[in-house]
């Protein structure tokens, strides 16, 4: 179990980290038409949101009731990364057909994207995409 | 296994991971549409995830509870909420068991070998799941 606050927030971008560094070499094997594009800018988006992030991480700790928002966004983050990291998985472990490759890819690239959003605004840096306007912590379960 | 989650990338991913491991899957986004789906026949194991639309998880496994066609149902929270308080209220509202996300193969050949009786593993096993990889 684990205690509400910027340790385990710390843990859970570090596990996003690892990843997207999984997902890089997913997109790499992938061909250009099956996505890789798109995929490989998501990654990059994703990347540089969670450098952003974890420089912003240390005042989401301090005591004046932001853990509540470190635990929110501890929550909220982990539905995208459960689909990145189950998809990688699921690709790595099967031979798929070409169009349940592209479905993998298609879905690890938008759960990239929102998670790239989510750390964007956990960060407090303004989205970098004019189309990046709804509030992502309002979808998670 | 009645898998309820309302993020359609997760709940296509744990249907996939779900049938690798040999499993027969029914999907449902809120817990309005699983409470109508019990109506055909109760599952050997339900997995629901915790905010959801309509019927949230906590108001669907109270409805199971008061129901005695549902009542030994095993109901496992999936949820990204992983904190002391999550597992305490989980646990108070008559969940069986409470995995956090993100999850993968491993944890759910854990989750069916625990919770699945032990005619249905059998029978998972002959159709040719690769079980748990522990």
């Amino acid at each position: 179990m684990e205690q509400p606050g910027s340790q385990a927030l710390s843990e859970a971008l570090a596990r996003i980290d690892d990843a997207l560094g999984d997902a890089v070499a997913i997109a790499r094997r992938a061909s250009p038409a099956d996505g890789r594009p798109l995929l490989l800018r998501a990654l990059r988006d994703a990347t540089a949101a969670l450098r952003q992030a974890r420089e912003a991480g240390g005042t989401l700790s301090d005591p004046r009731g932001s853990a509540g928002r470190a635990a929110r966004a501890l929550h909220d983050l982990r539905t995208p990364l459960t689909a990145i990291l189950g998809w990688i998985q699921l690709v790595r472990g099967k031979g798929f057909e070409k169009a349940t490759t592209v479905q993998a890819i298609d879905t690890i690239e938008r759960n990239a994207a929102l998670l790239s959003e989510m750390l964007e605004r956990l960060s407090g840096a303004p989205a970098s995409d004019g189309q990046k306007s709804r509030d992502p912590f309002r979808l998670a379960g | 296994v009645l898998v309820v989650e309302d993020d359609l990338d997760s709940l296509e991913m744990m249907r996939r991971m779900l049938e690798a491991l040999g499993a027969r899957v029914v999907l449902a986004q809120d817990g309005e549409v699983a409470l109508r789906l019990l109506a055909g026949g109760p599952p050997d194991l339900v997995l629901c995830d915790l905010m959801l639309p309509l019927v949230d998880g906590f108001r669907f496994v109270a409805r199971l509870r008061s129901d005695a066609r549902w009542r030994r149902t095993p109901v496992v929270a999936v949820t990204g909420r992983g904190y002391d308080t999550d597992y305490e209220r989980t646990w108070e509202t008559g969940f069986d068991g409470h995995i956090v996300k993100p999850i993968d193969m491993d944890t759910l050949a854990h989750v069916l070998e625990r919770y699945l009786p032990r005619r249905r593993r059998t029978a998972r096993r002959n159709r040719g799941a690769s079980g748990p990889r522990r």
